[in-house]
């Protein structure tokens, strides 16, 4: 198989750089003399190869829009459809849904065989270069360095090795989180133990992709963690924003999560709260809300710090406490996808960043867009169960990322990112409350006070701060 | 020691007793029938017997010293490097050379205690600077830490001083490695959290100057991000040694560095001069003199169930009363036990109660000589309950408790808890003192003696100083007004304000009628400057306003002492427990019978067991230790050969089939073991045991074995103890014993009557005069215990009973001999010899029963229960614990009086002085299986030394001194193996801690020294019960329950090689057994409790004036100030008489009632009748301590839960993708249920609507009941209620 430095080595020679996803498309097809055809496709005047530069490779807009369609519509996570836990059973459906979603992914792209036949025969595929796809159960540093993975696929487990001296595969491995699913290209060893893998496909956003953009002008203000009722929280930049809300175009606004402190999130927290009613933190974010223009449509999901339960998919807010909203206001779930003027829009409060961060070398809270990228390429929003973040496990898996969005929108570590990743759009909005006493002894610096304007013709996004 | 001849008589008895226990001991296993032929119970000389001395010094001590004469430490530290350049002590290698200066030089800056010297350094190399000179690596790891800041950054001194002598060239750092220290350094403090973190400008100035290149090993999990794989730093995980002395040491105490360059006249360390002036001091804040102040501590951490009898300091609590019952001090208060009675019967005797001074918990005890509750009858009555039966029937008709009675605490207590004296209420024993002639018989005497100028009598003194001088006004107008004198008693309208202030008095009376009634109005009247013809007095004219005492002394012209003293607030603690100990599941027999005995581990199904289907029945295959027969050398499993002979187990290399005796194979270096898998014919084996024992099968019903042998040798013990156990009821621990567990109560004098023993039986066990000198012949005479002789609970004496016919059986059908025991009722028991051990402790103690206790506890003499316990450290011992922020080395002695939590100490059982730590720390901790964990620090204990202490020194030069006791681990080829301490010889092997590994080191020396100081101190860390102390990982002091077990079960029946491999298999094991208790020997906490007849009037009056207890030392009789004479034992006295120590309930409500429900309604029942408690407080409390908890914990776990198989038991953090265990294709089912969750919820609801919850509080579970429903959906309409479950 090509390595990645050879592929570049190619393109160099012809005087000519090339973009990354060139590289690691060539590598998936495995097609040495895809190298030469795309050479001979390049116009003159190129710098770079692109994807756009493979030959029969177009992007694709995605999916196809109706003029009939709303123009705020929920995709998925209307009220009421997360649904509960029947059983602990459901996780056997939880876990298969999402293997099945994200293996599909893969498999489109190569050819896999079941684990079960190459443990039951190891001898027959000795030697051989295959693939399968499955779930990270564990993954662990051997004390020589190298990474070893167990995945398993609804057939059998495999133990699968990333030396660590294939650095183009290696750097990849570093970052496989259990519970994501992952194609690994390898061969079996002699006593068909150990799967020694030689590349790593995600699910990832298809190369061809390209996003869908409105067809008529709009502007969406996205924001999240508004914590209404904390002794942090930053009422005068609010007002400002509310102000200058007023004047200007945007049709939507997007809360990611987070719209009052609630109660009895963390111990002592009653000793933070200028609201300790529960009822009255959201009544006083309703204040709020109506002082908003009423041609605004706002679209509100619950975060960690909301009533409702903290396992996700964390159902819409109820009507108990959503009275006194205006009616501009739609609740949702989180996570959820909100169409706007057909531009898809998946909000997630993000409660699974925390995680995140900790198993992935180099992640850092200061750079949220880093771990929507990461997201994206493993299409879960939230890949490791059991962690600080709780899953319902029921039927399906809500927290893939499927279908794929223009636009990610998270929120819950205030701190503003924004990234581009082949083709979508993350945006980690920041929040409406200053550093906490946690947060400072966390040595987190907040960005407190934006709002993300996005043009939904072109998805180019603005920071605005109010703070 | 010091005794009296009649002790010595006691002595000889005991001694007697053993010897012949010892004696047919020896006889049974002598038969070979056991893994060895001899008891296995050492007997423990005296300590002082093996005093031998054994330290040398090396040239490099003497030279030390030699240049500390001149010059300061840290001076000479550096200078000593001159003497390692010059090679003097023999070193070879430049980094040899290196090595020992660094380390010596530690050595000598940290006093040579703590384990920085070797283990903070991991060691010392050469690197190759880009211009090709070298330059010199220091690798520092964790244990750096201990050495302090101003060794650590100095250590970097003496390497950059040798270095120079050397010709060395400095470190040249490339830009890619500062950057890897800065960014090492900031991630380090994100998860260990540094002392200061230097700033980025900082440690560029640091790192690019440093000539030396601090190195270290990697200490963490993480791994750094940014500046990975540098050529020549070998690792990408944080190194904590390296931050530690870049941060805490070279940054934080630069100036101290810069003073040492300056003095050494030392080059290329000028950048320290404007490195200095970062460096900021945080304060401490500590709040002292508020002893006296109300401390809801014990109210925190409310569990729902067990009740508050009274909130801190309120009125209507317990009333602290001074002096010490026969059955209380050491850890014990005494209540009346009416008292029990009316608290609901929660407090049994025996059962811990959380106080709120002096220390943190007692143990309740019956006294029934101080007074019990005042209370108010539903018809409105209100009187004090004195006797324990009124109490039960009364019981019922109680609407209110008023005053829940006096608390008798011993001056002892406060002494042990350095709490200081508080005003005790008035009582008669102090009245006495100051005037007081007899007890008045009537109201007419009590006045006659007040006017005779004594105080008035503590029984006619109300609660005056509870009321204020307005409510003493309208009551005292009430009476004048409305008041009539009829039939002898005071009559007057039941008001409720006049009946609020009458019962707030404590005055007694009954309503009759509209009209309340006072028998006693006397004393009332004049107090409250009335006439008999109920007019007010002229006093009235010039009565004081300010203080209620005071206003009563002018209006009566009496002298009065405030009966209402100190209240003390206490609720219930753990409930204890006592029933013979069985392991789960409980086994008969330790006989391995695999997976075919089921789920039962029953011998009857593995007869039945069949591995294929056309087999007989009953041959199954076991993992077994291999032996062979020392006589014909027959390799067999069975301690007995079948030629009669003896076997002995024989180690091979699992591997090569090798039979070595070495731990480890020496030809491929495996661990030996001592196993064979055996085909063993069940059925045969059973019938033929049961033949032996000439037994028929139905005697037999279920034979339980165990699953498997987890110890090292693998000893099979024969099924027939198994088959003899089962007809007995018995059950075995791990160790082949059988035990009874059970809570201990100190006890000094006792009466044949409440001991259910026949006054023959007694004077036969040497008790032939009661304390006062009479001879014994009334059941109700009072008899001083001896110390090493102990009171059982009558199941105890069952149990044991059982015990006694196992053993004699066993005798006669087993091992061939006569019957030793041949009890046959409960009266034979008497006499004979039990041992008592401590939990997690492994020397017994020999102890005679003498009788029985009604109460499920076992009584004992302070000093036998002191003996069982006093493992601890020498004061100087290092130990690291960890703040949440940062990791700290101090001496034990620095750690625990700092930490200890003066506001709250406690004195337990076993008379050790211990507190909660003052705030939360963590410590290292190893498992049995030799994994380094952080543990919790849950409590710190002073304790008194022993006169001798063992001091080990390790073949790595680290330094260990404990008591004699104290629990140490030692390697047992692949786990650690608690032992004590004096069993720990010269080439043990011993877990000590390297960076954050723990590693095998060697004892290469062991001495016994005098202790130095009077007290050790310990820690007790969570779960694992082990710390790191200079370095050593060792066990720590534990304390809970005791247990019995019968002498000469432990000494037939007891192996060390049962003791199991696994993970605290090695706990609480008689490795030892003490003889002889010498007062002196005993943990000296002890010697505090006071044995005098009455405190003196001095004490009192000191104690109004919260005087510290030490002050009055001289004043009260201690065991203390009677040692080294015969009377350290005997002649003890009391200063309030019991008459029974078994009154008042024998089992608490709280093990009655069945569910979390029952409990809590009973609790919040009483907390609303108790006039000292707040219901709606308590109810708030239990939400929010322990139910909302609950339910957030387990909801949040259920959305996290493991899973398991329930065939193989393996663990899954997450459902299999195959949806079945992907081991064993087994069932996967869920740890966290449903119904687990919600298992607080409705009675949460029920809570929040009947009580007066905060409206926080009230929402917070609302908000778990939404996240619940949402979680799990709508439940079933119906809903069930509170009531739904009574």
């Amino acid at each position: 198989m090509l390595a990645p430095r050879e592929i570049v080595q190619r393109f160099l020679d012809t005087k000519l750089q090339v973009h990354p996803d060139v590289v690691s498309y060539i590598r998936e097809q495995d097609d040495p003399a895809l190298i030469d055809r795309i050479l001979e496709s390049v116009p003159g005047d190129a710098l770079v190869v692109s994807v756009n530069h493979i030959p029969g490779l177009k992007k694709e807009r995605d999916g196809t829009r109706f003029f009939a369609d709303p123009e705020l519509e929920i995709i998925v996570g209307s009220p009421g459809t997360a649904g509960s836990v029947a059983g602990y059973e459901d996780a056997i459906h939880y876990f298969r849904d999402r293997y099945n979603k994200l293996s599909a992914m893969i498999r489109s792209r190569t050819t896999s065989m079941p684990i079960e036949a190459l443990t039951t025969s190891p001898h027959r595929y000795r030697d051989q270069e295959c693939t399968v796809i499955g779930m990270a159960v564990e993954v662990r540093t051997t004390a020589k360095g190298h990474r070893l993975v167990e995945i398993e696929d609804p057939t059998g487990t495999i133990l699968v090795l990333f030396n660590k001296s294939r650095d183009d595969t290696f750097a990849d491995a570093e970052r496989i989180l259990p519970d994501e699913v992952l194609g690994v290209k390898g061969k079996l060893s002699s006593d068909g133990g150990l799967f020694f893998a030689e590349q790593l496909f995600r699910p990832d956003i298809p190369i061809k992709h390209a996003p869908y953009t409105s067809d008529r002008p709009g502007k969406a203000v996205l924001i999240s963690d508004v914590h209404v009722g904390s002794d942090t929280f930053l009422e005068a930049a609010w007002n400002r924003f509310a102000d200058w809300l007023q004047d200007t175009d945007a049709s939507y606004l997007l809360v990611a999560g987070d719209l009052v402190d609630g109660i009895g999130i963390y111990p002592g927290q009653e000793h933070e709260l200028t609201i300790k009613n529960i009822y009255e933190q959201y009544d006083a974010f309703a204040g709020m809300l109506r002082d908003l223009p009423s041609r605004l449509k706002i679209v509100l999901a619950p975060g960690n710090h909301d009533v409702v339960r903290m396992a996700e998919p964390q159902p819409a807010l109820p009507p108990e406490f959503t009275g006194n909203f205006p009616a501009n206001c739609q609740m949702v779930e989180n996570p959820c996808v909100v169409s706007l003027q057909g531009v898809r829009v998946m909000m997630y409060h993000g409660r699974s960043i925390d995680d995140m961060i900790g198993l992935i070398p180099g992640a850092s809270y200061e750079r949220p867009g880093e771990i929507m990228e990461e997201m994206l390429k493993r299409r879960l929003l939230a890949s490791t169960y059991g962690m600080r973040t709780p899953i319902a496990a029921a039927k399906m898996d809500r927290l893939v990322i499927d279908p794929l969005p223009e636009i990610l929108h998270t929120g819950h570590v205030h701190i503003c990112g924004i990234t581009k990743y082949r083709g979508v759009l993350g945006v980690n909005t920041g929040t409406w409350q200053a550093q906490t006493a946690f947060q400072k002894q966390m040595n987190i610096n907040p960005t407190p006070a934006r709002a993300v304007v996005i043009d939904l013709q072109t998805l180019q996004p603005e920071v605005l701060d109010f703070s | 020691m010091e005794f009296s001849p009649a002790l010595g008589v006691y002595f000889n008895r005991l001694d007697s007793g053993l010897q012949s226990a010892m004696a047919v001991a020896r006889a049974a296993r002598s038969r070979g029938l056991d893994p060895a032929v001899e008891p296995e119970i050492p007997i423990a000389s005296d300590l002082a017997d093996r005093v031998e001395a054994l330290l040398g010094y090396t040239g490099v001590a003497a030279r030390l010293r030699e240049l500390e004469q001149q010059m300061s430490r840290e001076e000479a530290a550096l200078k000593i490097g001159d003497d390692f350049v010059k090679r003097t002590f023999g070193e070879t290698t430049t980094e040899e050379i290196l090595d020992h200066a660094i380390r010596a030089s530690m050595a000598l800056l940290t006093e040579g205690v703590v384990a920085a010297p070797t283990e903070g350094i991991g060691k010392v190399a050469l690197g190759k600077n880009d211009d090709g000179t070298e330059y010199l690596k220091i690798y520092y790891a964790g244990p750096i830490r201990s050495a302090g800041g101003t060794a650590q950054a100095l250590s970097v001194l003496v390497g950059d001083y040798v270095r120079q002598a050397l010709g060395i060239n400095r470190y040249i750092p490339r830009p890619e490695e500062v950057e890897r220290y800065i960014e090492e350094i900031r991630q380090y403090n994100n998860i260990m959290s540094l002392q200061y973190l230097p700033s980025e400008k900082e440690l560029r100035m640091i790192i690019t100057n440093c000539p030396v290149c601090i190195d270290g090993e990697p200490t963490e999990q993480q791994e750094v991000s940014g500046y990975r794989n540098l050529e020549r730093v070998e690792t990408n995980t944080v190194r904590g040694g390296m931050a530690l002395v870049v941060a805490e040491g070279l940054a934080l105490k630069a100036p101290k560095v810069l003073k040492n360059v300056r003095k050494m006249k030392m080059e290329g360390w000028d950048w320290l001069e404007e490195l200095i002036g970062g460096a900021t001091t945080s304060s401490s804040d500590d709040d002292k003199g508020a002893a006296v102040k109300p401390k809801d501590k014990y109210l925190r951490d409310l569990i729902g169930g067990r009740p508050v009898f009274s909130y801190p300091m309120r009125k209507g609590g317990f009333r602290l009363r001074f002096g010490r019952s026969r059955n209380t001090g050491f850890a014990a208060a005494g209540l009346h036990p009416a008292t029990l009675h009316i608290l609901g019967d929660f407090l049994a005797v025996g059962t811990q109660m959380k106080i709120e001074r002096p220390g943190k918990a007692a143990g309740i005890v019956p006294v029934d000589s101080i007074q019990g509750p005042t209370v108010r009858l539903k018809s409105g009555e209100v009187l004090r309950i004195d006797d324990a039966a009124k109490a039960r029937s009364l019981a019922s008709q109680v609407e209110d408790i008023i005053d829940i009675g006096e608390i008798l605490i011993s001056y002892g207590e406060f002494l042990e808890n350095n709490h200081p004296l508080m005003p005790p209420c008035y009582c008669e024993e102090w009245w006495l003192q100051e005037g007081g002639v007899r007890h008045p018989e009537n109201e007419m005497e009590a006045i006659e003696f007040a006017l005779d100028g004594a105080y008035l009598h503590p029984d006619y003194t109300y609660l005056w100083d509870d009321i204020t001088p307005a409510n003493i006004a309208t009551l005292a107008d009430r009476v004048a007004e409305s008041g009539v004198i009829e039939d002898g008693a005071l009559k007057l309208p039941n008001t409720p304000d006049a009946k609020a202030i009458l019962e707030e008095l404590l005055v007694f009376h009954r309503i009759e009628g509209d009209r309340i009634v006072i028998g006693e109005y006397l004393v009332l009247l004049t107090c409250l400057g009335l006439t008999l013809q109920l007019r007010k007095r002229e006093t009235w004219t010039d009565a004081p306003t300010d203080d209620s005492l005071g206003l009563v002394m002018h209006l009566s012209g009496f002298r009065l002492r405030s009966r209402a003293g100190t209240r003390i607030g206490g609720r219930m603690g753990r409930p204890g427990k006592s029933k013979a100990r069985e392991m789960k599941p409980p086994p008969h027999s330790l006989f391995p019978i695999g997976d075919a005995g089921g789920s039962r581990r029953s011998f009857q199904e593995a007869i039945s067991y069949k591995h294929r289907s056309n087999t007989d029945g009953g041959q199954i295959e076991i993992e077994v230790g291999d032996r062979r027969c020392t006589a014909c050398g027959t390799r067999t499993y069975k301690n007995l050969c079948d030629c009669g002979g003896h076997t002995v187990p024989v180690f091979r290399c699992p591997r090569c089939e090798r039979e070595t005796k070495e731990l480890l194979c020496p030809a491929c270096g495996a661990a030996a073991v001592c196993l064979q898998k055996v085909t063993v014919n069940v059925k045969a084996e059973y019938a033929a045991a049961l033949a032996r024992l000439g037994m028929r099968e139905s005697a037999v019903s279920l034979l339980k074995g165990v699953k498997g042998l987890i110890s090292r040798d693998r000893p099979v013990e024969p099924i027939e103890k198994g088959i003899l156990r089962a007809t007995n009821e018995l059950y075995v621990f791990k160790d082949g014993t059988s035990r009874y567990d059970m809570i201990d109560l100190p006890l000094t004098h006792f009466r044949p009557d409440e001991v259910g023993v026949s006054i023959e039986k007694l004077a036969s066990l040497g008790y032939t005069h009661d304390i006062y000198g009479a001879e014994l012949t009334e059941r109700s005479q009072v008899l001083e215990l001896r110390h090493q002789d102990i009171l059982v609970s009558e199941d105890c004496a069952a149990w044991l009973i059982r015990v006694a016919k196992f053993i004699d059986e066993l005798l006669e059908k087993f091992y061939g001999l006569e019957p030793f025991y041949r009890i046959t009722d409960r009266n034979d028991l008497p006499g004979h010899l039990v041992m008592g051990l401590a939990p997690h402790t492994s020397a017994g103690v020999l102890a005679r029963v003498i009788g029985f206790s009604k109460a499920g506890v076992g009584y004992g003499h302070p000093f036998f229960h002191a003996a069982k316990r006093r493992n601890c450290f020498a004061g100087d011992t290092e130990i690291e614990v960890f703040d949440g922020r940062a990791w700290a080395t101090v001496p034990i002695r620095q750690f625990v009086v700092e930490n200890f939590d003066i506001s709250n100490p406690g004195l337990d059982h076993q008379g050790t002085f211990y507190s909660d730590p003052a705030r939360t720390f963590f410590t290292r901790s190893i498992d049995p299986q030799g994994t380094v964990r952080m543990k919790k620090i849950t409590s710190v204990s002073v304790h008194r030394a022993p006169a001798h202490l063992i001091r080990f020194e390790t073949k790595r030069g680290r330094l260990l001194t404990v008591t004699s006791d104290h629990t140490m681990l030692v390697w047992d080829t692949d786990y650690l193996r608690r032992i004590s301490a004096q069993e720990v010889n010269i080439g043990d092997r011993i877990p000590v801690i390297e960076g954050t590994m723990p590693i095998c080191d060697e004892i290469t020396g062991r001495e016994i020294v005098r202790a130095l100081e009077d007290r050790v101190y310990c820690l007790t860390v969570a779960d694992t019960h082990t710390l790191v102390a200079n370095g050593i990982f060792t066990g720590q002091c534990d304390g809970d329950e005791d247990c019995v077990m019968l002498l000469l079960d432990g000494l037939i029946n007891f192996s060390r090689s049962y003791l199991p491999e696994t993970r605290g298999g090695t706990m609480d094991a008689p490795l030892v057994l003490t003889t002889r208790l010498d007062p002196a020997e005993v943990d000296k906490e002890s010697h505090n409790v006071d044995v005098g007849d009455h405190y003196p009037l001095e004490f009192y009056l000191a104690a109004l004036n919260y005087t510290h207890p030490k002050d009055l030392d001289k004043l009260i009789d201690r065991v203390e100030r009677r040692l080294g004479t015969p009377a350290q034992i005997e002649g003890f006295l009391f200063t309030h008489p019991t008459s029974d120590i078994s009154a008042g309930p024998l089992v608490s409500t709280y093990t009655i009632l069945g569910t979390m429900l029952e409990k809590l309604e009973a609790e919040l029942t009483l907390a609303k009748k108790i006039r000292a408690v707040d219901a709606d407080d308590v109810a708030e409390r239990v939400l929010n301590t322990h139910f909302i908890r609950d339910l957030m914990g387990n909801l949040n776990a259920f959305s996290k839960q493991k899973l398991r198989c329930t065939k193989c038991n393996s663990k899954y953090r997450r459902m299999p993708l195959a949806g079945k265990c992907t081991k064993c294709k087994g069932n996967v089912i869920a740890t966290v249920h449903e119904g687990s969750v919600k298992k607080y919820l409705a009675v949460s609801r029920e809570i929040c609507e009947t009580y007066a919850i905060s409206e926080y509080t009230k929402q917070r579970v609302r908000v778990i009941d939404m996240s619940i429903e949402s979680t799990f959906g709508t439940p079933a309409e119906q809903q069930l209620g509170l009531a739904d479950f009574m």
